[in-house]
């Protein structure tokens, strides 16, 4: 902890909340990014929540037939609670209560608001893109 | 007991099926009864691969599948068989037990020839079924003469109409044609998973009175649910009838 004073009082509101750098680590792993992209349309979500969404939509987005199980919950859950939600919340993108299984998002700044969106648009992209190829193979 | 009973007995649980997409996915609500089977949409930004749907039971999370699998059990355009794939076993494995209220006869067969499959690839045990309309059992004529001609499957097909004239009499097939008007309405499939219970499965359902070429019923992969209806259909049915 640094000392408090007026000189890092002004620093630190110059500052952004979240760094360039833990903003980028906070999305660097697909779990992270896609626990965000849910959070951004609620604001708040439970452990238990993101739990179903993050193995269900992973298994999606990895075949879009693709299938979550039990197993594969109870693992996404345990990978939540211990590593990725304590990472987003030390880069400062969300709260989350251990206690309660609660999250909210922080307010994101402009930069992650923009790379998240475009990392959908480019998600979409490569989703169309693997349509068309797996068409072309059948044709 | 009646099969009647076996179907309001399941039609009593409850499960969700939420949809986590973009859109709403409206086939799922026409398909399902919404006593048994609340249906609920949780929307999500658009990433490409169209979403998920998940179940859950009494609370719990049963499992998820990609949207993909359920447009492939649901929209399968007309004339289409529908083919057992992985993906539809696992989202026939979530839904079984869920009370469907409007399928038709092609996502009948789908779902029928599915625990034929089953029942071959075990290869011992009982599998029983029955065809409420004439025409349907036409169509899976070859498939049972090829199960008992192939497998050391006990096969047990009910009809009101006697077809033995029609099929070639293969060792391990054997004809019932009783007189039960339930035998007339209901469609069943039931196979007693042979030396592996875990691979017992059953289908029933009845064609609707306010909606013909349309079947509410339900499907099972809980081996004392299927034993409990193989031993009724065998008590109740249980000798060929004598041509």
């Amino acid at each position: 902890m640094e000392p408090e004073g007026s000189t890092d009082a002004d620093e630190a509101a110059n500052e952004p909340a979240v760094s360039v750098d833990a903003g980028f680590d906070a999305i660097a792993d697909a779990r992270r990014r896609y626990a965000l992209y849910y959070l951004r349309e609620r604001e708040s979500a439970t452990l238990d929540e993101l739990a179903t969404v993050v193995t269900g939509w992973l298994a999606a987005r990895n075949d879009p037939d693709g299938a979550g199980s039990r197993a594969d919950r109870d693992r996404t859950r345990i990978d939540l609670h211990h590593v990725q939600l304590p990472t987003l919340a030390s880069a400062g993108v969300i709260s989350y209560d251990d206690q309660t299984g609660g999250v909210e998002l922080e307010s994101l700044p402009a930069f992650l608001d923009g790379v998240l969106d475009q990392s959908l648009a480019d998600e979409r992209a490569a989703a169309e893109r693997e349509r068309r190829e797996s068409t072309d193979e059948r044709g | 007991m009646t099969l009647e009973a076996f179907l309001d007995d399941i039609a009593a649980r409850e499960k969700t099926i939420t949809v986590y997409a973009p859109e709403p996915y409206e086939p799922l609500e026409a398909q399902f009864e919404t006593r048994n089977v609340a249906i609920e949409h949780e929307p999500l930004p658009d990433d490409g691969s169209g979403g998920f749907v998940v179940v859950t039971e009494g609370g719990e999370f049963a499992g998820s599948v990609g949207i993909n699998a359920v447009r492939d059990l649901f929209e399968v355009p007309n004339g289409n068989a529908i083919v057992a794939t992985d993906a539809t076993r696992a989202l026939m494995d979530l839904l079984a037990e869920t009370t469907f209220v409007s399928f038709d006869k092609r996502r009948m067969l789908g779902a029928t020839r599915e625990i034929e499959d089953r029942a071959y690839r075990t290869g011992t045990g009982t599998l029983r079924t029955g065809f409420q309309r004439f025409d349907a059992l036409a169509a899976q004529r070859e498939v049972y003469e090829s199960l008992a001609a192939n497998s050391s499957l006990d096969v047990h097909v009910y009809a009101l109409r006697d077809w033995s004239a029609e099929v070639p009499v293969a060792e391990g097939l054997t004809i019932h044609t009783p007189h039960a008007a339930e035998v007339g309405a209901f469609w069943f499939v039931v196979f007693d998973g042979g030396d592996d219970p875990e691979q017992a499965c059953a289908l029933l359902a009845a064609e609707r009175d306010d909606d013909p070429g349309r079947f509410r019923g339900f499907w099972t992969y809980d081996s004392e649910a299927v034993a409990d209806l193989d031993a009724y259909l065998s008590a109740a049915y249980g000798s060929p009838r004598k041509r």
